[in-house]
């Protein structure tokens, strides 16, 4: 099956499961019909193998004149009846050329023969197509009209000069999108296009009557281009108004040659090569025509709809806002890490400061407690491995709500929050169709899915590690802070060792010498004295360790850096959906079909930009 | 004929603005009398019914079948019945000075034909040459088919004497400002300031009706022009912008692929047709103009209908510019009769094409005091209706000529049309109003009806205990503060001796007596007690939020019960996000008064008997620890407990939970396990929980603003298998008078027939006072 009928019938069996038999939806159903016409015309083109050219306009614009203009035998073109008068109308379809269109509908078309020598010469055989005028009083025949314009790749769009700014040209143009057109004006009246000279011939006028015409066209131009974009706009043929003139041979001869010119930079194969954008304009024309029709006629579905991305747009943000929003959790895992950072990036070398910047980190918030227990005071032995248990127990559960916070919050909430649009879309939908849905459809199981949640909860975890890398705190700082520590350190308690070994080498060496050594000369230093020493030389550098420790983890530190976090958290949210990495997916026919139906123009708008 | 006239609209105006057609019915199910209720005439009704708010819009809403039945909202007919009430009036009492509006194609001639009927100072500037080609520069009337010379404005063109006619310009002023809510701006005597005035499209700013510069598309404010030539035909000419014009530079502007360029354009036709229409019940005749190539068009016939429907009996003039002279007058006479023999036109006009060398003898001599020096040539116009239309080049006699036609046309005639069209307009539009305010009061009758059954089964919905058999469904208390009260009060009067200690229990009873919401704070427990209870009250709130027990209803639960039973859609909770809000707000206000009001409670003894099995089963070793430590730190937590259903997060809620559910509840946070319900002493609830739902039911009917039932109609709920009739509450009525109160437009109103009798009676009484 081919996209355009697909497109069709998904938005027919969208709108019938959506809105049943109500108007709109019957409405939308006699569109696809139409676009199903639309696409096999110009797939088909009714089974005329030569390219064709139809002329469209409102009514009473010439369009029949211009089609006698490419007929060059007179008995045909006076066929071809062009007037005010009712018997003068055209309210057929005249297909006009050598072949006749499959399936003729003799009500609504009839076939005018015509060599193709006896045609105007456009340097290959051609089909002419005449139609009614748009704007025609006869509904039938402003309906053969309408139907009509997707024949043909070629469109030779009519209007009066005295008609230019009217809106129905706009339309038109619109209805031409994909198709080659060619502007026609007619009835431009002598004195705009020339003006007599001194002897009394007709010269290029430029008069402000014709400083007028040509602006005026310039802008009917570009309302032109601006209606139908996608329409390749040929420049404009200007057809003086031969009553006025007097000579309508003359001026039809004119007309000829300004449509060779037009076309014969190009042939009429590669100018009726335009199915695919005609195709493409007929599906962005019907898809466009359903939006506007729910938007008015249905706004409620859109809504429901939107509340339901809504409710799923703002759940990851509120995810994350509960689990980071607090920066407790964020403050926790940020401290945790700087305190990582800090003992593995100093050196094992560096005893003891590696070691008292372990115990710093781990009993943060009790370090009060620490010096008191090194008293011997019991109760703040107890406070300290208490801090120490719940320092540990905080920084598991930070780093167990950023490693699964965010995937277990939005799965909890996923329930919570879009059951709720999801009942309220139900009730919407029984409501456009004046039904009762059965109360346990409605609140049935949840049939809507939040895609990307666990991307979510990883890249949650990336943006943190990279935040914190961008944030590290250098190797070579942190190696001189534990080189001077140590330094401080093994320089008070060089003092007693150093005394020690000396009176150890000096007993040694009178052992050596002496017959009958003395072993108490030997030193038997007495552990009170090595733990004062050691106590003395380790308060410095606790102190040091503090004071490194309290920098690096400092509360404007830690705010910052949660801030940072947070901010980059929230901007990976926006990228995630952004992206289409988490969205909304639906496991009911009739939410897909809402979703399908309410994005049909934003869908139109976005493959076009394309 | 007038003064009766006048008399009978005096006297419609006062039926329609004043006398009671459908007053509001009262509480005990009489209509309201008229003074009582100034609101219930037609005008107050359909003013109510586009006011309405827009949660009871009932196009978008209602279901396939009733929008079948509604063709047209109320909306659409409150202003149309005040301008041709207006008109009306206004036309009865106008001086005779016939206004003939000259529209119709674009690009027709309308200009052109407006030119014929002025005089050469008119045309052109006092002073002016008119025999030269410098006229077509200097020209005030703005001709011409380039888009520069395109007319996008109304011009009055009135006789010069009527500048001076104190009646006629206050009559002209006065109407100005109702159509166009300003009064005109004077045409300038310098042509090219005149040209910028016709052909102006951009907003620019006037000075409005009330003497305000305000920004204004040029388009409602007309032009006004005098001339001396038209004193003699005694009629005023308005040149009317056509109803075609799309393309204009603003839709330029208009984003690729964001809007459509070619809807923006058909908007903006759209726009100025429906300003003519507007500027139509200025007119005492219409002259339809349109080019020969245009008869066909459907924008001929939109126009004629337009004009046919709002002017019914004012003369419709048609004149068929450019005629290619290949044409006989015959045959376009024909072709027009054919075309638009169902318009009843009064007239039909002709002009030939000037251009062009052939069949220059079908041009007709024109008269002598034709304007016939103006370049380029004026169009011709000649009478072609009549049998006896001749085709030129044989002479077009002297009345024939349309510049004859002002003096063919009687102002009394043309003023006595306008008044048969005004008084049949507003004949039209009365009707039509009533039939549709009856319409819409059945409805909104209907959809109070519903509303009321909405409410009473959204409350039912979380009121039935889900555990009862569905055959037989059981209701389920609300824990209000006084059901609450009363379990504190049994707990303290049936506390054993060695729950005495502390006298806890007492200040638990004493607080709950006092104030049952501040028990806590007043209590000042030691922190580690109230973290227990704390702890406890967070766990039941988790089972309640999870309907493990009972069931807690929010005001946006509520509101969701409510949307869910709300099938039609009549309160719009899913309508827009702010009528949500609005909905949940009176949601709250309605939970908030309900605790603050129900006066339910239940059987003390019953309540007694149960409490007191509770201490009964309490285990030994909880009775010694309590016996040694204060009973509060065994009490706080089932405080706590009880004191859930008011302490939920700031707002209040509904909690239903049977008394049973609540205590089994308490007694399990505070580690006990009661022996199971079954064994429990017998509570009857039921009756308690019916007066709970039926005073909720009230109340929040009333704080959506709605009035309540009927007491004699009163609301069937379906539980189970039976039907049951919930009776009316004993709770004072205090319907909410917010002015966004969802339910203000529900109003139950009686018809009063005889009211609509008289202002029939009155409609027909004018329509003979005209024959």
């Amino acid at each position: 099956m081919s996209p355009a009928i697909l497109l069709a019938d998904e938005i027919e069996s969208a709108a019938k499961r959506l809105l049943g038999q109500q108007p709109s939806s019957l409405a939308i159903q006699q569109w696809c019909e139409e676009y199903r016409r639309s696409v096999a015309d110009i797939t088909n083109g009714r089974g005329v193998s030569l390219p064709s050219i139809a002329i469209i306009g409102a009514k009473g614009q010439g369009k029949t004149w211009i089609a006698r203009q490419l007929v060059l035998d007179e008995q045909i073109a006076a066929s071809l009846p062009s007037g005010v008068l009712s018997t003068e109308a055209t309210t057929r379809l005249h297909w006009i050329g050598s072949i006749p269109p499959d399936a003729m509908d003799v009500s609504r078309e009839l076939f005018v023969p015509c060599p193709a020598h006896r045609m105007l010469d456009l340097g290959k055989p051609y089909l002419v197509i005449d139609t009614p005028g748009y704007t025609d009083d006869d509904r039938n025949a402003a309906a053969i009209a309408k139907d009509a314009l997707a024949l043909a790749p070629i469109k030779l769009l009519v209007a009066r000069r005295d008609q230019l700014r009217s809106a129905i040209h706009a339309q038109l143009a619109a209805l031409t999108e994909g198709a080659v057109c060619v502007p026609v004006v007619t009835c431009v009246p002598i004195r705009e296009l020339f003006a007599p000279d001194s002897s009394g011939n007709h010269k290029q006028s430029e008069t402000s009557n014709a400083v007028s015409l040509r602006s005026d066209m310039e802008w009917y131009a570009a309302a032109l281009a601006a209606s139908a974009p996608a329409t390749r706009f040929l420049e404009p043929i200007l057809v003086a108004d031969f009553e006025a003139d007097g000579d309508e041979s003359r001026v039809g001869l004119e007309f000829g040659k300004d449509l060779k010119d037009r076309i014969s930079g190009e042939t009429l194969e590669s100018m009726s090569a335009t199915k695919a954008s005609r195709m493409g304009a007929a599906g962005d024309r019907l898809q466009h025509r359903v939006s506007q029709l729910l938007d008015t006629q249905v706004p409620q579905l859109s809504h429901a709809v939107r509340r339901l991305h809504e409710a799923a747009d703002a759940l990851p943000t509120q995810a994350i806002e509960a689990v980071l929003g607090s920066k407790l959790v964020l403050k926790s895992a940020v401290r945790d890490r700087i305190r990582a950072e800090l003992i593995t990036g100093t050196s094992l070398i560096w005893f003891p400061y590696r070691t008292l910047l372990s115990i710093l980190g781990f009993t943060h918030g009790a370090w009060d407690r620490l010096l008191l227990s090194m008293t011997g005071s019991i109760p703040s032995i107890f406070g300290t491995f208490v801090a120490w248990a719940r320092n540990l127990s905080s920084a598991r559960e930070a780093n167990r709500g950023l490693s699964e916070g965010i995937r277990d919050q939005l799965n909890r909430q996923i329930q919570d929050r879009l059951q709720p649009a999801q009942q309220q879309f139900y009730r919407t939908i029984d409501r456009i169709r004046g039904s009762v849905r059965e109360s346990r459809a409605v609140d049935s199981e949840l049939s809507v899915r939040l895609a990307g949640v666990d991307e979510l909860q990883s890249q949650a975890r990336e943006v943190f590690e990279y935040t914190l890398e961008r944030h590290r705190i250098s190797r070579w700082l942190l190696q001189s802070l534990g080189a001077i520590a140590s330094i401080l350190f093994w320089a008070l308690m060089a003092g007693p060792i150093l005394a020690v070994y000396r009176q150890y080498f000096a007993a040694t060496y009178q052992a050596w010498i002496e017959s009958s050594p003395n072993l108490s000369s030997f030193p038997s230093p007495s552990a009170s004295m090595l733990l004062t020493s050691f106590m003395i030389s380790l308060f410095p550098v606790l102190i040091l360790a503090m004071l490194v420790m309290g920098w690096f983890q400092r509360a404007s530190r830690l705010n910052s850096l949660s801030e940072e976090i947070y901010r980059d958290e929230l901007k990976k949210v926006d990228e995630l959906q952004r992206t289409g990495v988490i969205d909304l997916y639906y496991d009911d026919p009739l939410l897909e079909s809402a979703e399908y139906l309410v994005n049909l123009d934003r869908a139109a708008n976005a493959k076009t930009e394309t | 004929m007038n003064r009766n006239l006048q008399q009978l609209l005096t006297e419609l105006e006062s039926l329609l603005r004043s006398v009671s057609l459908a007053p509001r019915a009262l509480s005990g199910g009489s209509p309201a009398s008229a003074p009582l209720d100034p609101g219930s005439n037609l005008m107050a009704l359909l003013a109510q019914s586009s006011a309405r708010h827009p949660s009871f819009a009932e196009s978008s809403w209602i279901p396939a079948e009733r929008s079948e039945r509604i063709r047209e909202p109320a909306d659409s007919f409150l202003e149309p019945l005040n301008e041709a009430l207006t008109r009306a009036k206004a036309i009865v009492e106008s001086p005779v000075c016939p206004i003939i509006a000259v529209l119709g194609m674009l690009n027709a001639g309308k200009s052109s034909l407006v030119a014929t009927f002025l005089s050469d100072a008119g045309r052109a500037p006092a002073g002016g040459a008119v025999s030269d080609q410098t006229v077509s520069e200097q020209k005030r009337v703005l001709i011409g088919s380039a888009n520069a010379e395109g007319t996008h404005r109304f011009v009055l063109w009135l006789p010069e004497s009527w500048k001076t006619h104190p009646v006629i310009c206050g009559y002209l002023s006065q109407q100005f400002r109702q159509v166009f809510g300003c009064d005109g701006e004077v045409l300038s005597d310098d042509p090219v300031e005149a040209a910028r005035q016709y052909n102006a499209i951009e907003p620019q700013y006037f000075t409005d009706a009330a003497g305000k510069k305000s920004l204004r598309h040029p388009i409602d404010v007309p032009l006004i022009a005098t001339d001396p030539k038209l004193d003699q035909l005694g009629i005023a000419l308005m040149d009317c912008p056509d109803v075609q014009t799309g393309l204009m530079n603003r839709g330029m502007d208009i984003p690729r692929h964001r809007a459509r360029f070619e809807e923006a354009s058909a908007s903006v036709a759209e726009s100025r047709f429906a300003v003519l229409q507007k500027a139509s019940s200025l007119c005492s005749a219409f002259m339809v103009v349109l080019p020969a190539n245009a008869m066909h068009d459907q924008t001929v016939s939109k126009l004629l209908r337009m004009l046919e429907a709002r002017m019914p009996h004012v003369q419709r003039l048609l004149a068929v510019n450019r005629v290619p002279r290949r044409y006989l007058v015959r045959e376009i006479g024909d072709e027009v009769q054919q075309l638009y023999h169902s318009a009843n036109l009064r007239r039909v006009y002709m002009a030939y094409n000037f251009d062009g060398p052939h069949h220059r003898e079908r041009l007709p001599p024109p008269p002598e005091d034709f304007p016939h020096l103006h370049e380029p040539p004026l169009p011709l116009f000649f009478r072609i209706d009549g049998d006896s239309a001749l085709q030129p080049p044989s002479p077009i006699p002297d009345t024939e000529w349309m510049i004859r036609l002002g003096s063919q046309l009687e102002g009394n005639t043309l003023l006595s049309d306008a008044i048969r069209s005004a008084v049949a307009t507003l004949s039209v539009q009365t009707s039509r109003s009533i039939t549709c305010a009856s319409q819409w009061v059945q409805e909104q009758n209907q959809r109070s009806r519903d509303i009321h059954q909405v409410i009473a089964d959204a409350c039912l919905d979380f009121s039935i205990d889900p555990t009862s058999a569905a055959t037989n469904p059981k209701l389920r208390l609300q824990a209000s503060r006084k059901i609450v009260q009363q379990i504190a009060d049994s707990l303290e009067k049936t506390a054993p001796w060695w729950a005495k200690p502390g006298r806890w229990v007492q200040r638990i009873a004493s607080a709950s007596k006092q104030s049952v919401g501040q028990a806590t704070s007043w209590l000042r427990m030691p922190d580690w007690v109230n973290e227990r209870g704390n702890a406890v009250g967070q766990w039941i709130r988790g089972r309640f939020h999870r309907g493990e027990t009972g069931r807690v209803i929010t005001a946006d639960a509520l509101c969701d019960y409510l949307a869910k039973r709300d099938r039609q859609g009549i309160l719009g909770i899913d309508d827009q996000p702010v009528q949500r809000e609005i909905i949940r707000d009176a949601c709250q206000r309605a939970i908030d008064r309900f605790q603050m009001e129900s006066a339910t409670q239940l059987d003390q003894n019953q309540i007694d008997a149960l409490t007191q099995r509770m201490w009964d089963e309490m285990p030994v070793g909880k009775r010694v620890m309590s016996s040694l430590a204060p009973a509060g730190i065994l009490f706080a937590p089932l405080l706590a407990v009880i004191m859930v259903p008011l302490d939920f997060g700031g707002s209040a809620v509904l909690v239903f939970a049977s008394l049973k559910e609540l205590l089994f509840a308490g007694a399990a946070g505070v580690g006990l396990v009661l022996a199971s319900s079954d064994s429990m002493p017998h509570l009857a609830e039921s009756e308690s929980a019916w007066q709970q739902l039926v005073d909720l039911v009230a109340i929040v009917t009333d704080e959506l603003g709605i009035a309540r039932p009927d007491p004699d109609r009163p609301i069937h709920v379906h539980l189970g298998n039976s039907t049951k009739n919930l009776s009316s509450s004993s709770l004072p009525i205090k319907r909410s008078e917010r002015s966004d109160a969802p339910g203000g437009a529900l109003v139950v109103r009686y018809w009063n027939s005889g009211t609509e009798e008289m202002i029939r009676n009155c409609l027909e009484a004018m329509e003979r006072a005209q024959n």
